[in-house]
């Protein structure tokens, strides 16, 4: 098997590259610092496996992906950055990754994407999926989320407080707490202090 | 140790020689050479007799005698480029016939060129490639040379482990040939790397049998390298005393034989425990020395640590001017080195400085003008008063001074709205230039790092993963820090997104921040805006956790029609809005939300708990 480690960092590359060479034995492992190394390699040699720095020096990875696949379309991409949020890895995927390790991971990581991307399947860092994961299900909620300042005012509100008692109340503006009751409203998409009540009742708020 | 250190001292001396079928004109060119670096040959002469001799020869053997002597010459005669230039070209040309013998003594002079430009990594790849063919082949002695040279190119990287590993690995070939010239040396050299270790014993142990074997065979270089080591091995121990006479007597050796590097090596020894034990006197006068040697070879980082040391001498003497000036040159080579981008950030500032200013004395030259403009208007209705155009005239003055005015003011407030984004766009770019520096140098070296320490097994799995744990600490926190000063993806990710990562990025064990957005449909706000919000929901955030001691924090957008609504809520220590106005950045904050054509209000009693800030902006187009 070769592999080629595109890195601008040299410490980096170089460390990735005594671990393949040591626990994966007999193969090849070779590195460019920059996009036109990277190009001349590729261009000279055929390699297996790209391991692709998004952040490459002045360039990103994810401009430059689809042409290289275009080129050597057996050559298989994993992106290798310290980015983890959900848009780099999905625009990473997007331009022909078939596997995203973090580099926070530990380069364990690194041989587990070879060996599923070699088998096929796509591989994403644990603490990206994990993170994913998290994001998913709290983007499920349809639980209205209410701040503590928010919810004062709405239990006031219940109490039949007129804008000038809350506020005197809680030592706001009146300005502040009409603030508060419209951005009540917008949240419980009511119109009035009746509707408001009512929906905060029903959803168990107060 | 300072790096550039060893690389003077014994990269150079295990270069040696393959045998291959010689013959009258290859053992000339090599003399030819070798004179000529001796400075006992004239270079147009050699170089003349080598042109004859080459018209001799075939290609190979031109490649092979000359460009290989012509090489080993320039490298060692301080030329290392273009002795890579030689050497890479004669491998390329090898490529189709792969002489294997050739390509070895050329690989492993690509390899010393490079470790002699500080190319370290690569010229470790070289040498690998150099051993694989000496392992193939079968040549041990080649083999325990390339050790050795792989093992000083470690000791460059400060790496000691694995430089006691490739000396380690030279030492046990050439126990079967205990006659090796070369041995005792690699003996001092493995000794040393131990003494770095701390591996006290074995070290001494080795080195005085090497200077014994140096001594039996009056291998002089040897002998220097032995003493030197044994030097290192007390100067480890902390005994400086002792380090200092081994130091003293390898230099003299050194000095008698005229090896010039191992005296500066031997110097800086000198310098170095001289520090240890406040000897500032004699800290100087090696330091001297060893500056005077270290000039000739030009090596940036040795000649910054020697003048560092002796800056630190001469302060021990009180000589505070001497001091001074030494760590000024210092300093001039340590920027010399690390020039471009710090320059390169000052100029920026310095040239918007400049704008600024001519800026200023445009509008400043520019409202005199119409100020006297004004005034000769004046003048010149006031003489017609008495004419029949009296009312006229007068209305015409009336309407041309109303405009005036108008436009006084407008080129006013443009003025400080103009001042006020430069001021910005600057800071903007001063972040935006520390975040990217953080990013790329100091996360990519933690990550760096941490790599290599996953890959190493010396050290013990329970030590390994404490030290991982926090290197990762580290990493993160300095991502955040680059994060928060040069947020990237603002553009892809719009204002919505780029406040919910920043509250998640932010929010620990210890600090809740809790974001939501309200109401749907895309908030139209330039780039350039959209970052000057973000800054500011930023500091709001950043106020609410330094001053006001809060540890819970709610930032809520939303979007009614074209209304923008921020509101940041916090439960720190409440303050009186009256008075808190004036003296804080609440004041820069209320005119960037103007700038945003948006207002801006705080508010917080004096008993409650926290505040709540509160930005509305009106989206326009």
């Amino acid at each position: 098997m070769k592999i080629l480690v595109a890195d601008d960092h040299e410490i980096i590359a170089s460390g990735i590259r005594s671990f393949l060479t040591d626990k994966l034995g007999a193969l090849e492992v070779k590195s460019a610092v920059n996009l036109a190394q990277l190009k001349q390699i590729l261009a000279k040699e055929k390699f297996d496996i790209l391991l692709q720095d998004i952040r490459f020096g002045n360039d990103d990875g994810r401009t430059f992906l689809s042409e290289i696949r275009k080129m050597h379309p057996d050559l298989l991409i994993v992106a290798l950055s310290s980015h983890t949020d959900e848009f780099t890895v999905k625009s990473a995927l997007a331009a022909g990754c078939s596997g995203y390790v973090s580099k926070s991971s530990p380069l364990e990581e690194i041989l587990e994407a070879i060996q599923a991307i070699t088998k096929g399947k796509q591989f994403v860092s644990k603490d990206i999926r994990d993170a994913m994961l998290t994001n998913l299900m709290n983007g499920e909620s349809d639980k209205i989320k209410l701040t503590k300042r928010e919810l004062e005012v709405l239990k006031a509100i219940q109490d039949e407080l007129s804008t000038r008692e809350i506020a005197e109340k809680l030592f706001l503006s009146e300005k502040t707490i009409e603030g508060y009751r419209s951005n009540l409203f917008l949240k419980f998409q009511v119109k009035n202090v009746a509707g408001l009540v009512k929906q905060a009742i029903l959803q168990g708020y107060i | 140790m300072q790096k550039g250190k060893w690389i003077l001292g014994f990269v150079l001396f295990s270069f040696y020689q393959i045998t291959y079928s010689q013959t009258q004109d290859s053992v000339r060119i090599e003399k030819l050479f070798t004179d000529l670096l001796r400075g006992q040959a004239d270079s147009s002469e050699v170089y003349m007799e080598v042109a004859e001799i080459s018209g001799r020869l075939n290609e190979g053997q031109k490649i092979n005698w000359i460009r290989y002597n012509e090489a080993k010459y320039l490298l060692f005669s301080g030329h290392p480029e273009k002795a890579e230039q030689i050497a890479f070209s004669a491998l390329q040309s090898f490529k189709e016939n792969e002489n294997t013998l050739s390509s070895l003594k050329f690989y492993a002079l690509l390899a010393s060129s490079l470790s002699l430009q500080q190319q370290y990594e690569e010229a470790i790849r070289y040498f690998k490639k150099a051993l694989e063919i000496a392992e193939e082949n079968k040549m041990d002695l080649q083999a325990a040379y390339i050790h050795n040279n792989i093992a000083n190119v470690f000791f460059s990287l400060l790496d000691y482990a694995a430089a006691h590993t490739h000396a380690a690995k030279s030492v046990e070939i050439l126990r079967n040939y205990p006659d090796d010239p070369n041995y005792p040396s690699i003996l001092a050299v493995l000794s040393v790397s131990e003494a770095k270790l701390d591996q006290f014993e074995m070290a001494e142990e080795h080195a005085l049998q090497a200077r014994e074997m140096a001594g039996k065979s009056s291998n002089f270089m040897a002998l220097i390298i032995a003493v030197h080591a044994l030097g290192e091995v007390e100067f480890s121990k902390n005994d400086f005393q002792e380090a200092q006479r081994y130091y003293e007597e390898s230099l003299a050796l050194a000095e008698r034989f005229n090896q010039k590097q191992f005296v500066l090596l031997n110097a800086i020894g000198i310098l170095t425990v001289s520090l240890e034990q406040k000897n500032y006197e004699a800290g100087v006068n090696f330091g001297e020395k060893a500056l005077e040697l270290a000039a000739i070879t030009e090596n940036r980082s040795t000649l910054y640590s020697i003048k560092r040391k002796l800056a630190h001498a001469y302060s021990g003497l009180g000589q505070n001017e001497d001091a001074f000036r030494m760590m000024n040159e210092a300093h001039e080579i340590y920027k010399e080195t690390n020039k471009s981008e710090t320059q390169k950030a000052i100029n920026d500032l310095l040239i918007q400085y400049d704008t600024e200013k001519k800026e200023k004395e445009i509008t400043r030259t520019r409202l005199e003008l119409l100020a006297k403009e004004v005034e000769s208007a004046r003048l010149w209705n006031i003489i017609t008063v008495t004419g029949i155009l009296f009312l006229v005239l007068m209305i015409v003055f009336m309407i041309y001074r109303s405009v005036m005015k108008e436009r006084i003011m407008r080129i006013e407030s443009k003025k400080e709205k103009d001042m006020f984004d430069a001021l910005i766009r600057g800071e903007e770019r001063e972040r935006r230039r520390l975040g990217h520096e953080l990013h790329d140098g100091l996360a990519s070296q933690l990550v760096g790092i941490k790599y290599r320490l996953e890959s190493d097994n010396s050290v013990s799995p329970n030590i390994k993963q404490e030290l991982l744990n926090q290197i990762s600490g580290a990493h993160e926190e300095t991502r955040r820090i680059a994060h928060n000063l040069a947020p990237s993806g603002m553009k892809e990710l719009g204002l919505i997104e780029s406040l919910r990562r920043f509250a998640m990025d932010n929010s620990t064990p210890h600090l809740s921040i809790e974001f939501d957005h309200i109401g749907s449909g895309t908030i139209m706000l330039s780039a350039e805006k959209t970052l000057m919000l973000f800054r500011i929901i930023q500091e709001l955030v950043q106020n609410a956790v330094k001053h006001a001691k809060s540890d819970e924090l709610f930032i809520q957008t939303s979007l009614t029609d074209k209304l923008l609504d921020i509101r940041v809520e916090n439960n720190g220590v409440g303050f009186d809005v009256k008075k808190a106005k004036k003296g804080n950045g609440l004041t820069s904050i209320e005119e960037r939300v103007h700038l945003l054509n948006g207002t801006f209000s705080i508010d917080s009693g004096e008993e409650t708990n926290g505040a709540i800030a509160h930005i509305s902006i009106y989206l326009n187009n």
